[in-house]
């Protein structure tokens, strides 16, 4: 059977089929949120090993928290989002700041996309990784979320507890912030060779 | 270092869709233990922590909504018969208010004969 994951009312219903002891749905659910779950973390830790910690304590709160799950309450997928975002931040903050290491970088997914434009993608985004690193907590939080995660500023709001004002400053501030980072990098990023 | 050396909002651009092209993907024996840790956490029967408020609560106490309904029907038929009660029922409140119990309880006091009386103080 095939099962969407993609709107608030399908992720609903299969949390609500779930917590009712249907194990397929909770499986299906487990995959997909799992993966994003995991990429979220990913993105923010730099590191396979903790992102997978990460994902699979998410995934264990929201079965504990499927029985009294409420379809008015927050979409599955974004309340996920909060939580690793916040185990992430605990995370950062125990240990030293971490930098995307060659043998966790991420396999990408096969597709279209060249071996090239595979590997320019590859060094362009370890960089960025590597940058992002280097920003406070919650600037790298927002900008992970709006612009890798590509979320709503309002979503980012909701899963950060602040304003949406405030996502506008945290994500404007960390992009300035990346800009500067990165300036002695741009030459081997290849931005020119775009321009040809 | 200038800040005309700082990258522009498009080279941040292009490095932003490099980071979502290049998709982290977990691998499948991790995933596969996520599904596996999803079907025995569901598969475990679970009470659902019902928030209730008071009102529910005594709605319980009293037997659930039959109860209630039965409580309410008594509550009403005993304030009707109090506010006009039929014929054949007497009305306790007038045999208090009109002093006819109290008239009858002593009257019975005062056909008793002088020996009777003593006989009573005596014990």
């Amino acid at each position: 059977m095939v099962f969407d994951t993609t709107t608030a009312e399908a992720q609903n219903a299969l949390l609500a089929s779930a917590a009712e002891g249907n194990s397929d749905a909770a499986r299906v659910l487990a995959r997909d949120l799992g993966k994003r779950a995991f990429a979220q973390a990913f993105r923010m830790l730099g590191n396979r090993s903790e992102a997978e910690d990460v994902a699979q304590d998410a995934l264990l709160r929201l079965w504990r928290a499927a029985p009294t799950w409420t379809a008015e309450g927050a979409k599955p997928s974004t309340w996920l989002y909060k939580v690793v975002a916040n185990l992430c931040i605990d995370r950062m903050r125990r240990n030293a700041p971490t930098s995307l290491d060659a043998e966790d970088a991420a396999e990408p997914v096969d597709g279209a996309p060249s071996v090239d434009s595979k590997l320019q993608d590859r060094a362009r985004s370890t960089a960025l990784y590597a940058a992002l690193a280097t920003l406070p907590d919650r600037q790298r939080q927002a900008v992970v979320l709006r612009h890798i995660e590509g979320l709503a500023n309002p979503e980012i709001a909701e899963i950060m507890n602040i304003g949406v004002e405030a996502v506008e400053s945290l994500t404007a501030r960390g992009k300035r912030a990346l800009a500067k980072a990165l300036a002695t990098r741009k030459e081997e990023l290849g931005f020119e060779d775009d321009q040809r | 270092m200038t800040k005309d050396d700082d990258l522009t909002d498009e080279d941040l651009g292009r490095l932003f869709q490099s980071a979502r092209a290049d998709v982290p993907a977990p691998d499948e024996a991790f995933l596969a233990s996520l599904e596996q840790t999803a079907a025995e956490a569901v598969a475990q029967p679970k009470v659902a922590r019902v928030r209730t408020g008071w009102m529910p609560q005594i709605r319980s106490l009293l037997g659930g909504w039959s109860g209630m309904g039965g409580l309410v029907a008594a509550t009403a038929a005993g304030v009707w018969i109090g506010m006009a009660p039929p014929s054949a029922v007497l009305d306790a409140a007038d045999l208090f208010s009109s002093g006819a119990l109290e008239t009858e309880f002593y009257g019975s006091f005062l056909e008793l004969s002088e020996p009777e009386w003593q006989g009573l103080e005596d014990g």
